[in-house]
C-alpha cells in the first residue's frame, strides 16, 4: 500500500446559489468511485425539484436534510471524504445563501482549498465577492474558480475569458496569490475529471488535476517558533502533566522555554507522545508536557521561545465576521476563546464604519479588542490556532462572531 | 513528517482534550464496535499516562452479540475503567412499551429513550460517540460538538458556527453536548487505524460460519432467539463477517472470506455497497430515518 505520508487535504466548494456546487461535489465524489452503489440507486429514486436532467440528481448526495431537499437549497456544510494516490480530501459543501454565511465560514475556516464557482451566465455576483474575500481573509493556500455551465453557452471561449480577467482585477484587489479559472461542466464532468474535447483552447487541466498539484505548506519547523497551548492539566503529586498539541516548531528534552503572559521561565523535563517518552516533538504532534519547575500554568496559557515569543498584550487589532442576528456592539462583554483559552473582552473600536459602535449579521469589519487580562496570542499570518478567535454571547453561549488577528 | 493517520488521530486527541477541559461530566458510548473501541484507544493515548478520566455508557438493547458483550467487560476490567449499563428493556416497560410485533423487532428507535434518561439520571453533559460523518448523509451535516437543547432534540436548522479548530462547549444546565471525534474518518480509515496501532476487535468482524437466511434485498440476517424466523426462510451456514455490531435484530452480516485486518481492507476496497447499506436494514425506513431519529435525541 502506498500509504506513507498521505496527507489530509481539506477543501471547499463556495459561489452563488444555483451555481452547482452540490452538483460538482456530487461529480467529483462519483468520477473519483466513492459513491457506492446502493447510494446511487437512492439518487435515482428520489429525485427533486433540482433535477434538470435525466441523470442522476448529484446534488442530493450533499444536501443531508429534509428541509435541503424539499426547498432545493443547502442550508449547513456538508462534509464529504474522497482519496486519490497521492491525499485523502476532506470537501465541505458550503451554502450560497447570504443567511447562511456562518455555516460557509464554518466549512471553509480550516481549508487548503477554495474551489468558487461561478455560472457563466450570470457571472461574478456580490455572493461571488464575499465568498473571495473570506476566503482572503481565511489566508486559504490556493483558490480554484470554477467558472461552470459551460454546456449551456457552447463552450465559448470569450465569455470565459470575459469572466476570467474580471474576476483576477478583482482578486488582486482583494489580495488572493494563488488563483487558477476553470471552465467546466458540473453536469457533464467535461473539464472535472476528463477532457472530451469540448475546449480545445483551454490547457489549465482538470478540477481534479489542479486539486492533486496542491501540496500543503510545512508548518514553521524551527525550534525558535515553537508554540504549545496547554488543553488541559493532569494533576500528578510532584508536577502537573500538560495536554495539548504542538501548533508550530519543535521542542526537545532540556530546553529552556518561555510560558504564558508573565513569561516564566521554564525547563522541560519530559515529553510524551504516542505512550512513550521522546526526545523530541514537531509541528502538529499531541503531546503531553512535563516541567522542571514546580509552577501552576492554567488552560489556555501558551509555552514558546524567547527567540520568538507570541505578542502579549490585551490589546487586540482583528477582522471580524459577524454571524449572529443580534448585533455586536462596542463596550459590551464577550467571551473571546483563542484556542483554549477564554477571557472576558470587548469590542473597544469599529474602523472605518458608517454606524460606529453596531455591527450586523454577515459584516466583515476591522476591529480593536480589549481582554480583561493579558494574553498570548499570534498573527493569523503566523499561526491560524493562536491567531483566530470566536467571541461567545456570555448569556445563552451561542458563537456570534470570528475574528483573524492582525 | 505527519500522515493522514496521524492527521486524523491528532484531531480526535485534540477534540476528546477538550471535551475533558469543558465539562464536568462527560461520558463515552460504547457500543462494543469498531468505532467505539477506537475511540477509547484514542482516549488511552490523549489521557496517557493517566488513565481514561471518563466511565463507559452503554445503551443495551438486549439484542446483543454475545462476543461484544464479552470484548466490553475485558476492556472495562483491562483499562480500569468504570461502567454503565442502560437496559432498553426496563426503559420500555416502565413507560409501557412492548417489542414491535415484526419479524425483526429493532430496539433502534427505543434507544432514544434510554439514552436520554440516563443522561438526566447521570447529569451527564457531555457524551462522546463514535459516529462519523461518511455513515450518513444527516450525519454529514452534524458539528464536531453538536448540541443538544433541554429537551435532548438536535436542531440542524438553527446549529451554530464551528470555526477553526476553536470548540465551544458552553452550555446551560441540563443541555447536552454530543461530541464525535471521528466526525472526519471514514470506514477505511478506521480499518487501516485498527490495522497500524494493532487494535484486536470481538471475532465477529472476521470470517465466520454462521446459519443465516437471506431477504429479498440480499441481506443476510443470522439466526438468533431475537428474530422471527419463518416456514419460508432457507437456512444455510454461510461464510460471514459483520462490518457493523448494533441491535442483532437489524444488524446484517455480509458474506466474507477475510480473517485479518488487512483482509478485511483489500475487501473494503473493493466493496460496492457502503456500510450502513450493507448492514443495517432498519435505515431503509424511510430517506429521512437518520434525521428524524436525531432530532429526537438518537445517538
Amino acid at each position: 500500500m502506498d500509504m506513507e505520508n498521505k496527507k489530509l487535504i481539506r477543501l471547499f466548494t463556495a459561489g452563488n446559489v444555483d451555481d452547482g456546487k452540490s452538483t460538482l461535489i456530487g461529480r467529483l465524489l462519483f468520477d473519483s468511485g466513492a459513491i457506492s452503489t446502493d447510494i446511487l440507486l437512492g439518487l435515482s429514486a428520489l429525485k427533486n425539484s433540482r433535477t434538470l436532467h435525466e441523470n442522476f440528481d448529484l446534488s442530493y448526495l450533499t444536501d443531508g436534510l429534509r428541509a435541503e431537499r424539499e426547498q432545493g437549497i443547502t442550508i449547513d456544510v456538508a462534509y464529504k471524504y474522497f482519496s486519490t494516490d497521492s491525499h485523502k480530501y476532506i470537501i465541505s459543501d458550503t451554502p450560497g445563501h447570504l443567511e447562511y454565511t456562518r455555516n460557509m465560514f464554518t466549512g471553509a475556516s480550516l481549508c487548503d482549498i477554495a474551489i468558487i464557482l461561478i455560472d457563466v451566465n450570470t457571472g461574478i455576483t456580490e455572493q461571488t465577492k464575499r465568498h473571495s474575500k473570506i476566503a482572503a481573509l481565511l489566508q486559504v493556500s490556493k483558490v480554484i474558480v470554477a467558472v461552470n455551465k459551460m454546456d449551456l453557452i457552447h463552450y465559448n471561449e470569450d465569455v470565459f475569458d470575459k469572466i476570467s480577467s474580471e474576476y483576477l482585477s478583482f482578486a488582486e484587489e482583494i489580495g488572493l496569490v494563488d488563483v487558477r479559472l476553470i471552465p467546466l461542466s458540473a453536469l457533464n464532468g467535461e473539464q472535472v475529471t476528463f477532457v472530451t474535447g469540448k475546449m480545445p483552447w483551454y490547457h489549465g487541466g482538470t478540477l481534479l488535476e489542479q486539486i492533486s498539484n496542491f501540496s500543503p505548506t510545512e508548518k514553521f519547523n524551527e525550534s525558535s517558533s515553537f508554540r504549545f497551548q496547554v488543553q488541559h492539566v493532569l494533576p500528578t503529586k510532584d508536577s502537573n502533566i500538560y495536554l495539548g498539541e504542538l501548533t508550530a516548531g519543535s521542542v526537545a528534552v532540556g530546553q529552556k522555554i518561555l510560558v504564558g503572559a508573565a513569561e516564566i521561565s521554564v525547563t522541560i523535563e519530559e515529553i510524551i507522545n504516542n505512550f512513550n517518552d521522546i526526545d523530541k516533538a514537531y509541528a502538529g504532534m499531541p503531546i503531553a508536557l512535563k516541567l522542571k519547575e514546580h509552577i501552576n500554568v492554567n488552560r489556555g496559557s501558551v509555552f514558546y521561545d524567547k527567540v520568538f515569543p507570541p505578542k502579549i498584550s490585551n490589546k487586540i487589532t482583528a477582522t471580524l465576521c459577524w454571524m449572529s442576528k443580534n448585533n455586536g456592539v462596542t463596550d459590551q462583554e464577550y467571551f473571546l476563546q483563542l484556542g483554549s483559552l477564554k477571557v472576558i473582552a470587548c469590542i473597544k473600536k469599529i474602523n472605518g464604519h458608517q454606524k460606529s459602535n453596531e455591527i450586523q449579521l454577515n459584516e466583515i469589519v476591522a476591529v480593536e479588542i480589549q481582554t480583561k487580562e493579558i494574553i498570548a496570542f499570534d498573527n493569523y499570518l503566523f499561526s491560524k490556532e493562536l491567531g483566530s478567535f470566536i467571541l461567545i454571547d456570555l448569556s445563552n453561549n451561542a458563537t456570534l462572531a470570528a475574528g483573524t488577528i492582525q | 513528517m505527519m500522515d493522514f493517520l496521524d492527521q486524523l488521530e491528532a484531531e480526535a486527541i485534540y477534540i476528546l482534550r477538550e471535551t475533558a477541559a469543558q465539562f464536568q461530566n462527560p461520558v463515552l458510548l460504547f457500543s462494543g464496535g469498531k468505532d467505539s473501541i477506537c475511540l477509547v484507544h484514542l482516549a488511552k493515548k490523549a489521557f496517557f499516562p493517566h488513565k481514561i478520566p471518563f466511565p463507559l455508557l452503554h445503551i443495551d438493547t438486549g439484542h446483543n452479540f454475545q462476543e461484544a458483550l464479552d470484548y466490553r467487560d475485558a476492556l472495562v476490567q483491562d483499562l480500569n475503567l468504570k461502567l454503565f449499563i442502560r437496559f432498553v428493556a426496563e426503559d420500555m416497560s416502565s413507560n409501557g412499551l412492548v417489542d414491535l410485533d415484526q419479524k425483526f423487532p429493532s430496539r433502534n428507535t427505543f434507544q432514544t429513550i434510554s439514552l436520554l434518561k440516563a443522561i438526566e439520571l447521570y447529569e451527564f453533559d457531555a457524551c462522546i460517540g463514535g459516529a462519523r460523518r461518511d455513515e450518513e448523509k444527516a450525519r454529514a451535516k452534524e458539528r464536531i460538538f453538536s448540541h443538544r437543547n433541554l429537551q435532548g432534540k438536535w436542531l440542524p436548522e438553527s446549529q451554530g458556527p464551528e470555526v477553526w479548530r476553536i470548540l465551544n462547549g458552553s452550555i446551560l444546565k441540563g443541555e447536552n453536548m454530543r461530541v464525535f471525534p471521528l466526525s472526519n474518518w471514514t470506514e477505511i480509515d478506521v480499518w487501516r487505524y485498527i490495522l497500524r496501532e494493532k487494535i484486536t476487535l470481538p471475532s465477529l468482524y472476521f470470517a465466520h460460519s454462521r446459519p443465516c437466511f437471506q431477504l429479498k434485498d440480499g441481506s443476510l440476517m443470522c439466526v438468533n432467539e431475537f428474530v422471527k424466523v419463518d416456514d419460508k426462510d432457507v437456512i444455510e451456514t454461510r461464510k460471514v463477517r459483520y462490518r457493523t455490531v448494533g441491535d442483532m435484530t437489524c444488524t446484517a452480516a455480509i458474506e466474507s472470506d477475510a480473517n485479518t485486518v488487512s483482509e478485511v481492507i483489500e475487501e473494503l476496497i473493493h466493496a460496492k455497497i457502503s456500510e450502513r447499506g450493507a448492514t443495517r436494514i432498519d435505515d431503509r425506513i424511510s430517506d429521512a430515518g437518520m434525521e428524524d431519529r436525531k432530532k429526537e435525541g438518537y445517538f
